[in-house]
């Protein structure tokens, strides 16, 4: 058997169950675009997610009588730490400026004799190590360093984005995995239809001595013709609604092209793992009851 | 050869074998005789191999039912020749392309696939209808269609389910010389019918089927 038979014979049943192919191309092309669809929502809800993540930094003030030299050490010991992307110095001076600007009062300092504020240490830390246990563990550590007087950063925010991110991987992971699932069966099942209109070629194929792989192979080129047709319409479909989202409801909207390829793979292996599923029940039944 | 030793299936409850045992010469014209629900389906279905039996062991030439793996099946049809009555010509080819899809799922050399068709169209004496759609045939010529396509891989046996149950006596008996034809250059035939006036007229070893099992065999000459 070769290649170009099967590729023929594929393109060939396409051809000749036109209808049953527009409908299985159809729910392919649909539940492809759903989840294409969800795929974009998902990757647009981690993308904020991270960015939310990259701003979170820990803040360590420093003993107020430090000299710039201890600053120093303690900057190369901060460094030192697992985890630890960078740092920023933030002087006395400069502190008193943020405070003066959030306050907006240049005049704050007048009260007191002289600048009360400690300078301190801003830590980003590296993207793995960006949830509330790393972050926790990296702030017990600088608070172990000599000269480190209080460490801070915003548990709540880190607690809740976990908490949150943790129950939202589930539910996504559970809601594409219904979508896939749900997609392989309907598809199965229209493509069981669509070989259900050839079954007297397969059985005079068995009649006849045909082997297994010679009678699935044509309908399962046809299932991964019907998987890329359907998966290319779908990939159109989600790009042109969500360019229309983009330049119409929210400009923020992005999409990461990877996604496509996704579909597009998936589609493939959809059509065949259903033409496969279909063929394969066929492939089992008698002559006699076909 | 051919050989049923104490076959047992049960098939959709009322067509079952029972413990049928039997042997059939290479080259041997058979009927077998019964009417419906004796089982004459069932026991072709169980020649090739489209149910397997549930005790007991079938041979036909080189395999074995006990030994017979499901991707051997296959292989085994490759070495028969099936006819049924409802003639299952695929409706969508010629009469040369029925023929020689048999010879295209079977792996043949695509070079011998014209000389292998036009040989068996004209010894079932259709060649000047190759190009026809079966639609366009009559029932008899479907037929010879069918016997065509079951000859083109050059069959042990041809295994013929009232192959003339759905033609009229004229061409019945047309159909039959053919099958006599086929005989005679050595081809055995296995062939399930209800018809007793064929019987009679092309007389030939006769397995009568009673509720499943072997009611007799007798010769006719």
């Amino acid at each position: 058997m070769s290649f170009g038979y099967i590729i023929k014979e594929g393109f060939s049943g396409l051809r000749k169950a036109t209808l049953s192919s527009f409908v299985a191309i159809t729910i392919i092309c649909i539940a492809l675009s759903l989840l294409s669809f969800f795929l974009i929502i998902t990757s647009n809800i981690s993308r904020v997610i991270e960015d939310i993540r990259s701003r979170v930094e820990l803040e360590a003030f420093l003993d107020k009588s430090l000299d710039v030299e201890s600053s120093k050490k303690i900057q190369q010991a901060i460094i030192q730490i697992d985890g630890v992307d960078s740092t920023h110095f933030i002087s006395k001076a400069e502190a008193a400026g943020i405070l003066k600007r959030i306050m907006g009062e240049d005049d704050i300092f007048d009260l007191v004799e002289s600048n009360p504020l400690p300078a301190s240490f801003k830590i980003r830390l590296r993207t793995e190590f960006r949830n509330m246990k790393s972050a926790a563990a990296v702030a017990h550590q600088l608070e172990n360093i000599d000269g480190i007087e209080e460490v801070s950063y915003q548990k709540e925010l880190l607690q809740v984005l976990d908490e949150k991110i943790e129950t939202y991987h589930y539910i996504s992971l559970g809601l594409g995995c219904i979508a896939a699932l749900a997609a392989i069966l309907l598809v199965s099942n229209t493509i069981k239809l669509s070989i259900y209109s050839n079954r007297d070629l397969i059985k005079t194929m068995k009649l006849v001595g045909a082997t297994n792989a010679f009678i699935a192979g044509p309908f399962l080129m046809e299932g991964v013709i019907q998987g890329v047709l359907g998966s290319a319409l779908a990939v159109g479909i989600s790009y042109a609604l969500i360019r229309a989202v983009q330049r119409y409801v929210l400009s923020s909207v992005a999409v990461q092209y990877e996604i496509f390829l996704v579909v597009l793979g998936f589609g493939i292996l959809l059509g065949f793992i259903g033409s496969f599923i279909a063929i394969r029940f066929f492939l089992k039944e008698r002559i006699s009851d076909m | 050869m051919i050989e049923l030793n104490d076959v047992y299936v049960v098939y959709h409850e009322k067509s079952s074998v029972a413990g049928v045992s039997l042997r059939i010469e290479p080259g041997e014209f058979v009927y077998l005789l019964g009417s419906s629900g004796a089982g004459k389906s069932t026991l072709l279905k169980l020649l090739y191999m489209d149910l397997l039996p549930t005790r007991g062991d079938i041979r036909i030439g080189e395999f074995e039912s006990k030994n017979l793996k499901k991707k051997e099946i296959p292989f085994l049809r490759r070495q028969l020749g099936i006819v049924f009555q409802d003639f299952r010509l695929l409706r969508d080819r010629s009469v040369y392309d029925n023929i020689a899809f048999a010879l295209m799922v079977t792996d043949t050399p695509k070079i011998e696939v014209p000389k292998k068709v036009m040989k068996v169209l004209a010894e079932v004496g259709l060649s000047n209808k190759k190009n026809r759609m079966p639609y366009e045939l009559s029932g008899g010529e479907q037929q010879r269609v069918v016997i065509a396509r079951a000859l083109v891989n050059d069959p042990i046996v041809i295994l013929a389910d009232e192959p003339t149950g759905n033609l009229d006596p004229e061409t019945s008996m047309e159909i039959m010389q053919l099958l006599l034809k086929i005989n005679e250059k050595g081809t055995a035939i296995i062939m399930a019918t209800h018809d007793h006036e064929i019987v009679k007229k092309i007389p030939k070893r006769i397995i009568r089927m009673e509720k499943g099992a072997l009611a007799s065999s007798e010769i006719l000459n």
